[in-house]
């Protein structure tokens, strides 16, 4: 198998460059960072597809002609290894040439020597056959029925992985505390669907009520908890929390734990009409946390603030602003005011403040309660404080499939390594009265091993006899 | 939460025990180079010390914690050191009677914990993403595969050198090179593939290695002992990748995502994958095999080291600041 020894080895060599180059399936960020740093080597980077490895034509190529070899080579072995249970051991021609092999009389009829030989193969679990003087026994087929345990359990596992891809769904959702999430299409701010996954939507809601994080001393973080209550078709159905490690099962739906950030309740008033009031996703960036409200009702021109919030504002030495412990204890909102138009007639992001057509104007910050008058009637003030959550909720109907398969190549994979086949024949002729015993053995693996098994089973054998006579060979 | 006292303690023992690991390793190679077996045996009486210590040490850094001594790289590379020891002085020193390699293997464990001190983080709690029973499973599984895929380097690396002074000295002895894979008896050897007792028995061949080279066992047995322990490995090693799957289903909502710790380990399993299809089916042995066990273990190395502190992903639980 020289085409399974380089194919596996060039799967691993295909899978480090997924590991060296940033891959858009995990992080879409980095790969943009890659690409603006290597201008001239990104186009080629790009068609050969090392920022989607795992999902590049290549790399399934090798995959797939791995598993054409996996098929192709255990489809005959599982024909020869059937085969081979039925047939029955065979029995040799010369024993004497055999890699182990003792001799000797015993004061028994032929017949009744052999009836002692099959009964201590027999209590050692040889499969054995016995014909024309001689009991041929056979053990260790658990090698080979092992090895093709653990290589049929690749197909298994791609049947599990395929299954999970057609007909599951993963999605991610951010709900801040007090708000509502249905399981629906519209809901998630991402969500990837199988291909048969065909909408199958459960409908289920989510409310959040709250969402405790704690810390140790030294700032490292304890627990993740979001307290939720979970409806189905208007009625309450449960009110658990969901915690990293813990998460949530609901109808073949599983809600996990993912992150969470803070959510600043700001409110935006023109000459006292309220145009923005509400908690507003902050994003972590660089340490700080980031978020951007859009106006399009204030007059003269559109409202954009791009804000940080630090929930423990502190400043060092040189009254640098420095972040101080990740609890809020000090909060403080930063904003900078942008007039101009917000572009909201193209799509965009909710997070991101497009100023191509804005000019900046105020800048300032704010605590808890407070308030800031800007130019035009305009008022900014940050008048409470939540968190949000956010979740993954994925199904994925290929788990149990997948777990088969992980538990056949654990079962197949310990025979295979450690089991070994091997072969022992006894023959009993009539000499002189007494019965002339041959006594021979043959492994086909962990020889060492089997010299020492061989001379156990012939002590085994003399002891059962009682008389065996002292091998003259 | 930390009890200070406790782990002040711990960390007292942890230079205790590297300083002893350090003694049993100058011994063993003492008693390698002078022929002096009283030598090894006062060696494997320190090591066993130091392993003692080394054992208290754990344990008291566990408790002072309250938790698993196995949550950050520092304690990682610790437990690692610590069962490099003991499978030798329980297996290969015990059962084997390889006091031979115990210079080496003690010099693997100083290194692990040489390179864990590099990598300090002061007794401290768990983060939320692994307080889970998981990590009692899955991180169990991938130190004892790493302790054996690292013993199973030793081998490699001894029956390099050994296999290397049995060439030269068959090429002195038969004046051919030809004559020296036949005497030497290694690579090009028909017959049975590995057994370990049996290539043990079989005479070293005349004049095949002087210095301390010649108290060695011969190159074959290395090449079975690496074999056998990675034959060991690999099942704890692919058990490690499935109970992370099982763990990564449980808390990131997804069994396989390629994070780069992931894939790393996965590489890491397709080469020694790749090691047992070359010895099993092909019938690679010797330096050829060799060759691909080393590649397997820089695999380990840069799925330990590489990932933990150059690559970000998922797997960002160093403790390194």
């Amino acid at each position: 198998m020289r085409t399974a020894l380089i194919l596996l080895l060039l799967i691993a060599a295909g899978a480090s460059l997924g590991s060296l180059f940033p891959q858009r399936p995990i992080n879409p960020a980095t790969v943009s960072q890659w690409i603006t740093r290597n201008r001239g080597w990104a186009p080629i980077a790009e068609k050969l597809g090392l920022f989607d490895v795992f999902g590049s034509w290549w790399f399934m190529g090798i995959y797939g002609l791995l598993l054409i070899s996996l098929i192709g080579c255990i489809l005959p072995r599982w024909r020869a290894f059937v085969r081979v249970l039925r047939a029955r051991p065979r029995t040799e021609g010369t024993l004497s040439v055999q890699p182990q092999y003792r001799s000797g009389t015993v004061a028994l009829t032929p017949d009744a020597a052999l009836t002692g030989a099959e009964r201590v193969l027999r209590s050692k679990r040889f499969r054995l056959v016995r014909a024309d003087g001689t009991v041929a026994a056979e053990k260790g087929h658990l090698r080979e029925g092992g090895s093709l345990l653990f290589h049929t359990a690749f197909l298994v596992l791609l049947l599990g992985m395929s299954i999970g891809k057609l007909f599951g769904f993963t999605g991610q959702v951010a709900v801040i505390e007090g708000e509502r999430f249905t399981d629906t299409h519209i809901d998630y701010d991402s969500i990837t669907e199988g291909r048969y996954f065909n909408e199958h939507f459960r409908g289920f809601q989510i409310v959040l009520d709250r969402f405790d994080v704690q810390w140790y001393p030294d700032g490292v973080p304890k627990t993740y908890k979001s307290s939720v209550r979970l409806f189905d078709g208007g009625k309450l159905i449960e009110s658990p929390t969901i915690q990293v490690n813990h998460p949530l099962t609901y109808r073949g739906v599983r809600i996990y734990q993912i992150s969470w950030g803070w959510a600043p309740v700001i409110k935006i008033t023109q000459h006292g009409k309220v145009l923005f009031d509400g908690p507003t996703i902050f994003l972590p960036q660089q340490g700080l946390w980031h978020g951007v409200a859009k106006i399009p009702e204030t007059t003269p021109l559109q409202t954009g603030f791009d804000m940080s919030f630090l929930p423990d504002f502190e400043r060092d030495a040189n009254g640098n602003v420095v972040a101080g412990s990740p609890q809020a204890i000090r909060p403080v909102l930063a904003f900078q005011q942008y007039v101009g138009d917000l572009g909201l007639t193209t799509a965009q992001s909710v997070y991101e403040l497009d100023t191509i057509r804005m000019t900046p104007a105020e800048s300032g910050a704010i605590g808890m309660g407070g308030v800031s008058t800007l130019p035009n009637g305009i008022e900014v003030s940050l008048t409470g404080l939540k968190k949000y959550s956010v979740f993954e909720l994925a199904s994925n109907p290929g788990a149990p499939i997948l777990l088969l398969a992980a538990v056949l190549i654990l079962v197949g994979l310990i025979p295979a390594l450690y089991s070994s086949r091997r072969r022992i024949w006894v023959r009993a002729a009539p000499h002189n009265g007494v019965a002339h015993l041959e006594i021979a053995g043959q492994a086909m693996q962990r020889k060492a091993a089997f010299e020492e098994e061989f001379k156990t089973f012939v002590r085994d054998l003399d002891k059962d006899l009682h008389r065996i006579g002292a091998p003259d060979g | 939460m930390v009890n200070a006292e406790l782990a002040r303690l711990s960390d007292t023992l942890f230079w205790l025990a590297l300083t002893v690991y350090a003694g049993a390793m100058l011994l063993f190679f003492a008693s390698l180079a002078y022929k002096n077996a009283r030598v090894g045996s006062v060696a494997t009486l320190v090591a066993w010390g130091g392993a003692l210590t080394h054992a208290a040490s754990i344990a008291t850094r566990g408790l002072s914690v309250q938790r698993v001594p196995w949550g950050n790289m520092f304690e990682y590379s610790n437990m690692l050191g610590f069962l490099m020891v003991m499978t030798y002085l329980l297996v290969i020193d015990r059962r084997l009677g390889l006091r031979q390699v115990g210079g080496f293997v003690l010099g693997g464990g100083v290194l692990a914990l040489a390179s864990a001190r590099l990598v300090y983080a002061p007794a401290g709690p768990l983060v939320p993403a692994l307080s889970s029973y998981w990590i009692k499973i899955h991180v169990i599984a991938a130190i004892t595969g790493s302790n054996l895929f690292a013993l199973s380097f030793i081998f490699t690396v001894l029956y390099l050198v050994k296999d290397r002074s049995e060439r030269k000295a068959a090429t002195a002895y038969a004046g051919s090179t030809v004559g020296a894979a036949y005497i030497g008896g290694t690579t090009t050897q028909e017959g049975s593939p590995s057994d370990l007792v049996a290539e043990e028995d079989a005479p070293a061949p005349e004049g095949s290695a002087t210095g301390f080279l010649a108290r060695f066992p011969s190159a074959a047995t290395f090449d079975t002992l690496a074999y056998r322990t990675i034959q060991f490995a690999f099942p704890i090693w692919t058990f490690a990748v499935i109970a992370g799957a099982i763990w990564a289903h449980q808390a990131w909502g997804r069994y396989w995502g390629w994070d780069p710790k992931e894939t790393w380990a996965f590489i890491t399993w397709v080469i020694y994958a790749g090691y047992l299809h070359a010895r099993a089916t092909a019938g690679w042995r010797g330096r050829r095999a060799a060759a691909i066990a080393t590649l397997g273990f820089l695999s380990v190395m840069f799925t330990y080291y590489a990932v933990n502190l150059w690559i970000a992903g998922l797997h960002s639980y160093a403790g390194v600041k």
